[in-house]
This record gives structure tokens, C-alpha cells and sequence, in this order.
């Protein structure tokens, strides 16, 4: 009778001891992280591109201009040829000088009409603001 | 991560041993560790098929459930788990310098964050089916213990009146 008794207690532990153990073995959901701090630079506004014909060499002149809301944090601009393949094509990073100009000469060696340029901001950071984009125009 | 590790173990042994109780007579025997391996067999064995019916559909219900609801919560974790890399990820790329598009970060915090919030639901799912099968397991347990199994003999009550010629006698009995 007493073995009877230990083994009716050992099998209502072993069973407590099977739910608890599912309870405890399944995968948490915990730790969600906070916000990264990160800086943020503005996006480039107003930007522009204007065409200024072919030069000697054949090559397309182009002159990108552009503004930013707040340039404190703006460590260069990237700039992307969107429309020549799937994704837009990074072909620039601003020196210091052209990001204090707030302007930048190109040359395409074809006619870009059609096609579209992208201006991002890059911050001290290194974060990379939203895209800006300008078609390019029909030379004169 | 465990991943119903422990889930599938404890699933894996309970089958063995419920065939195990079958295979065995002598632990067949025992209604109350077939109890406590499926609630209602137990109760099956002592001829009380009624409750063990409600016993049995209760727990079958609550495994399903449970098993269910682990899967897709399973499922949410390693979700939120991955875009949680991603996301902590892109700390250490600005810690390097690499450039990180804000697009990117927003967006993985967004979908982390609703990851999140998927798990806490299913979570609560899952919670439900557990309490479901503590309380089956519980009660299916309590009832075999405090049951006395049916064997088919009418028994005697523990006090009688018996007739004789000039009067009648009341016995009471006593079991040991």
C-alpha cells in the first residue's frame, strides 16, 4: 500500500513537473530594444538639375543644385542615377567642398533625358536621409 | 533558443509511456497512472465512460490547442528574434561608420515592434491552453483519486436493518 502511495505522489509530481517544464522550455519574447539614438541629417530640397549642352568632347554637362533645411549635421551627399537599372545606382559622394557648395557639376558621356538623378544626405552619423529625385532634362 | 524542445520531449515521453501502460498489465492496472498520462483513461478503466469522455476530450482539445498555438508562437519569437539582429545590427554598422539609410531603421524598428506585439498575442493563446490542460490534468487527477473504481458488486451499505422473527437488528460495518 505504501509503495502504491509513492508512486500515485512521485507520477502527480512528474506531471506537475512536465507542464512546468513545457511552460519554462518555450521560446520568450522579451528585451525589446529602445530607439537607437542616431543623427539624422534633413533630406535635400529644391533639387535641380539643369542641362547645359555637349561639350568638345561629346560629353553631356550637366549642373546639379539643391538645398537643406539644416546643414549642421551633414557630413556629404550621395548622389544616384535612378532609372538605368532595377535599383538606383550610386555614383557620387560629395567632398567637403561640394557639400558646403551645395552644388555639383556632372558629365554623362550620353544624353541622361529620361532619366533621373537622386540626392540623399549623409549625417555625421552616418545615417542616410530619404531620397530626393530630379529628371534630368532635354539638352538645349 | 529551446524552440519546443522541451514541449516535443515531454510529448515524446508521455506517448512512450502511455504505450508503455498499455503493453504493461501491471501498470495498466493502475487507473490512476493511466490518469495522469491521458485524463480519462483512468476513468475509462473504472467504468465511468461519461466522464471519462468529458476528461478526455478536454485534455485531446487542450494538446491540439496548445501545440497549435506553441507553433505560431514559435513563429512570432523567431520573427521578432531575427528582426531584433537586424535592428541591433545596424548599431554596430554606425559604430563602424557604415552608412545606414534611416528608411532601413525605421522600417526594421516598425516591423520589430509589430513582431513584438504578435508574440504577446499568441503568447496569450498559448497561455490559454495551458491553464486549459493544468486545469484537465487537475481535476482528471483529483476525480481518480477521490473515485472509488466501479467493479459491478452492489455494496453493502455501511449500516443495514435486518428483519428477524420478534424484531430487527441494525448492523453497522466497518471496513479496515
Amino acid at each position: 500500500m505504501r509503495s502504491t502511495r509513492i508512486l500515485k505522489q512521485g507520477l502527480l509530481l512528474a506531471v506537475c513537473a512536465a507542464l512546468a517544464g513545457v511552460l519554462a522550455g518555450c521560446p520568450k519574447h522579451e528585451n525589446l530594444p529602445t530607439a537607437l539614438d542616431v543623427v539624422e541629417a534633413a533630406a535635400p530640397d529644391s533639387f535641380k538639375v539643369t542641362a547645359h549642352g555637349i561639350d568638345g568632347d561629346g560629353n553631356y554637362d550637366y549642373d546639379l543644385t539643391w538645398r537643406i533645411a539644416d546643414s549642421s549635421v551633414v557630413d556629404r551627399y550621395r548622389l544616384y542615377l535612378v532609372g538605368a537599372g532595377f535599383t538606383p545606382e550610386l555614383v557620387y559622394e560629395t567632398t567637403p567642398s561640394e557639400t558646403d557648395a551645395l552644388a555639383l557639376p556632372v558629365t554623362l558621356p550620353y544624353n541622361g533625358q529620361g532619366l533621373q538623378f537622386g540626392l540623399s544626405s549623409v549625417s555625421t552619423g552616418a545615417v542616410e536621409s530619404a531620397m530626393t529625385v530630379a529628371t534630368i532634362p532635354a539638352y538645349p | 533558443m529551446i524552440r519546443g524542445k522541451t514541449l516535443r520531449v515531454t510529448a515524446a515521453t508521455a506517448a512512450a509511456a502511455l504505450i508503455l501502460s498499455v503493453a504493461s498489465p501491471a501498470m495498466a492496472a493502475n487507473s490512476v497512472l493511466l490518469s495522469a498520462l491521458l485524463p480519462g483513461l483512468g476513468q475509462a478503466q473504472d467504468g465511468h465512460y461519461g466522464k471519462a469522455t468529458v476528461f478526455a476530450s478536454a485534455a485531446i482539445i487542450s494538446w491540439v490547442g496548445l501545440f497549435a498555438t506553441q507553433i505560431n508562437y514559435s513563429r512570432s519569437v523567431d520573427k521578432y528574434e531575427a528582426e531584433k539582429r537586424v535592428y541591433l545590427g545596424y548599431a554596430d554598422q554606425l559604430e563602424n561608420g557604415t552608412v545606414v539609410k534611416q528608411s532601413d531603421i525605421d522600417g526594421t524598428f516598425q516591423s520589430m515592434n509589430d513582431a513584438f506585439s504578435q508574440a504577446d498575442d499568441e503568447q496569450k493563446y498559448r497561455d490559454v491552453f495551458v491553464g486549459a490542460l493544468v486545469v484537465t490534468y487537475g481535476l482528471n487527477l483529483v476525480d481518480i483519486l477521490l473515485s472509488r473504481p466501479n467493479t459491478g458488486e452492489i455494496e453493502e451499505p455501511a449500516t443495514s436493518m435486518q428483519i428477524e422473527k420478534d424484531g430487527f437488528r441494525v448492523v453497522r460495518t466497518f471496513h479496515f
